[in-house]
């Protein structure tokens, strides 16, 4: 009897002690800030906590806490954290979700708090990240990439060409030279496939923006690819696939995971790729002999640039804390760290600069695309991505069915555009 | 306060006479709650929703305007007659495949390899439909196996790789191969079950009489399998006509939505375009036509048992 009535003493004082850690000052001093992002997965725990330490050995009145998700229904996920208003202080993003989130009032601008940094600071970041919507800057970025082409130097030894192409032309040119359609070998995987709609990065927006055109107006908020520009860049793509018949046949049907599977076969000589597809190709194929270079210019360079994007949300409990860890992460320190231990493609040109990143020779024909007009992320723009470019390839598959002309395509695709554009606050 | 005798009596009278009933449905209880939150209640919503247009920031009532959309839009018939013909063709295939091979396997052949052919036609059911949408985007890719067993018979020339999923003509076409392929075991199962269970003294007899093979199949095998053949294409019809995978995983419904059907549009629409609204309308569609189908085969079922 005595003796459970000390146990029950003690488990009392136990109790009472645990109580008062968890609700004592210094326990409750460090402001927690939560990051919702899919990366824990991809690049493994050892990496995230590496970074953990370093941001909160930085900012020890922070404790950082990693919500981790997979890549797959992120997007619905965080949609839905929205609604039940549990969405966590800082969300990383895809370029194309920045602006439905914002619309739906998911994200908290930053242009305050980006004012009060010294000038260099958005000054290192590309400028394609300097994209705003409905006139605010709701991200900044922690990796990006911009697509190239990846070339295979044995095709192209073996047919005697010496080097890329440059220009629209000299690609063209290139590309009938490499196809052998007996010995099963391409040019180039065109890839319309309509699900998912991803194919338009790599296939078409880019030649829209060589040829001179823009897809949408930043000013009037409408679509203008339909432009003498535009029809020309669809003219040329169908001519290529169609008459010269330089593509792996299946355009409709071909989509990213074809067009790197092939090209890793070494049965395709040319394919339009970003950075993260050197880490694609060493997985398939780590023999494959290629190399990269920037993109042929038509009338004008162009290409399109993706990334992964940090935003503080309109849920953040400590928005202030949120905004440290995102400015952290986005500045020199972090995307050092971030690209040094995830091979990412840094988002700031003070770090692509540093002598470690120059070595790597794979990556530096990004950085030239990079610097190069047009490079742009039209995505920071759409509110609805996904549907956006599924109803631009839909109505270039019609062209390469000879079902529309390449006007009357554009023309429709960029109806359905301005509906969508119009339909949003 | 004095209480009613009579009252009391009627109730206790009542309780005697429905005890049975009374304590059937205290069991079947939990079950109907079960069934009312997972079924009736998200039928309700999507009921309910269909009359709003929906958005993930608000909800605006607009009566009948969805269905009213529904009914102007070009692509909804498009894509119902696409899953019309989808079900229709999967459905008759799954027959004539299902009974011919039922046949076969009722044959009076070696045991063994009759058993040993039993279990092998019956592997495609067992495959998940998105590991066999799969197997055949592989199988029907323009360098893939059925287009290298084309040329070598002589049907394709060499320099010919027929795109069979990237084309209009043909992309519909392979999806309703591939479900066919995978869905005939079960036809092929139940119809061998519904052979097994004719006697064989009416064969004898037809015998006896000097019958046609033909005229058997057609006088006995045929009625014998009425019911079983009513209920497989009821059931399959039901399957088929709301059938999501093998579309979303073979074509994604393209190219030009040549081979989209109502499952993959009704998807397509809530969650890539975010018209809850208007696709909540046409999953009502899809659900009343079901429902017409369904009550044709509960019908069936309740006459069955009594």
């Amino acid at each position: 009897m005595h003796r459970s009535l000390t146990n029950v003493v003690r488990n009392c004082a136990l109790c009472v002690l645990a109580l008062a850690a968890f609700t004592s000052p210094a326990a409750s001093a460090a402001t927690e800030v939560r990051w919702a992002q899919w990366k824990t997965t991809e690049v493994g725990e050892k990496t995230m906590a590496e970074l953990k330490a370093a941001f909160e050995k930085e900012n020890p009145d922070i404790t950082l806490t990693l919500v981790d998700s997979p890549f797959t229904g992120f997007h619905d996920k965080a949609v839905v954290l929205f609604q039940a208003k549990k969405l966590p202080d800082v969300l990383l993003v895809q370029v194309d979700w920045v602006a439905e989130f914002a619309d739906l009032g998911m994200l908290e601008p930053l242009d305050n708090w980006i004012a009060k940094e010294p000038k260099s600071f958005m000054d290192n970041i590309p400028v394609t990240f300097h994209q705003k919507w409905r006139g605010k800057q709701y991200y900044l970025p922690i990796e990006s990439g911009a697509v190239a082409l990846f070339y295979n130097t044995e095709i192209f030894k073996n047919a005697g060409i010496a080097g890329p192409p440059k220009t629209w032309d000299e690609y063209v040119e290139v590309a009938k030279k490499v196809t052998n359609p007996e010995k099963k070998i391409f040019a180039t995987t065109a890839t319309l496939q309509g699900e998912p709609p991803t194919n338009m990065t790599y296939d078409i927006y880019p030649l829209i923006l060589q040829a001179g055109g823009n897809l949408i107006d930043e000013k009037t908020n409408k679509a203008v690819f339909n432009s003498p520009a535009g029809v020309k860049a669809i003219e040329r793509y169908v001519t290529l696939v169609n008459k010269d018949k330089v593509a792996v046949p299946g355009v409709l049907s071909n989509g990213e995971k074809e067009k790197r599977a092939n090209f890793a076969a070494g049965n395709v000589a040319m394919m339009f790729e970003g950075p993260w597809g050197i880490a694609i190709q060493k997985q398939l194929n780590p023999n494959l002999k290629y190399d990269i270079a920037t993109l042929p210019a038509g009338a004008t360079t162009g290409t399109m640039v993706r990334g992964s994007l940090n935003t503080v949300t309109t849920q953040a409990q400590d928005k202030e804390a949120a905004w440290k860890f995102v400015r952290w992460l986005s500045g020199p320190t972090g995307i050092e760290l971030w690209s040094k231990s995830t091979g990412a493609f840094p988002a700031r040109r003070d770090v692509a600069e540093q002598s470690w990143f120059k070595e790597k020779k794979l990556f530096q024909a990004f950085s030239q695309q990079m610097q190069l007009p047009n490079a742009r992320s039209p995505f920071l723009g759409m509110p609805n991505a996904v549907q956006m470019n599924k109803i631009m390839t839909t109505e270039v598959q019609n062209v390469v069915q000879e079902k529309k002309s390449a006007k009357q395509a554009l023309d429709d695709a960029a109806a359905e555009w301005n509906k969508i554009l119009g339909a949003t606050k | 306060m004095e209480q009613d005798p009579r009252r009391h009596e009627v109730a206790r009278s009542f309780r005697r006479r429905y005890r049975q009933e009374l304590q059937a449905y205290g069991f079947l209880w939990p079950a109907l709650l079960i069934l009312g939150v997972l079924m009736v209640y998200p039928l309700l919503q999507v009921m309910r929703m269909s009359f709003y247009e929906v958005t993930l920031q608000k909800e605006t009532w607009v009566g009948l305007d969805n269905y009213a959309q529904l009914l102007r839009t070009s692509l909804f018939w498009r894509v119902l007659w696409q899953t019309i013909l989808f079900t229709a063709g999967s459905v008759s295939l799954h027959l004539v495949i299902g009974l011919g091979l039922a046949l076969l396997l009722h044959a009076k052949i070696n045991i063994r390899f009759r058993n040993l052919m039993r279990g092998m036609l019956i592997i495609p059911w067992l495959l998940a439909p998105t590991v066999a949408g799969m197997i055949w985007v592989l199988m029907l890719a323009p360098f893939g196996v059925a287009n290298g067993l084309l040329i070598s018979l002589g049907v394709l020339d060499l320099s010919v790789t027929f795109n069979w999923l990237g084309n209009p003509d043909t992309s519909l076409l392979s999806v309703t191969a591939m479900n066919v392929w995978r869905a005939f075991p079960f036809f092929m199962v139940m119809l061998l079950a519904g052979l097994q269970a004719i006697p064989d003294e009416l064969y004898e007899a037809a015998d006896i009489d000097g019958t046609t093979p033909l005229a058997k199949f057609w006088y006995i095998t045929l009625p014998g399998l009425r019911g079983v053949i009513a209920t497989v294409v009821l059931l399959d019809s039901i399957w088929t006509f709301r059938a999501f995978d093998p579309v979303y995983v073979m074509t994604g419904g393209g190219p030009m939505n040549s081979s989209e059907v109502l499952a993959t549009a009704i998807y397509f629409d809530a969650f890539q375009k975010f018209k809850f609204g208007y696709a909540s309308a046409e999953a009502m569609v899809m659900f009343l036509i079901l429902f017409v189908v369904s009550a044709v085969y509960v019908r069936r079922a309740v006459r069955d048992i009594g």
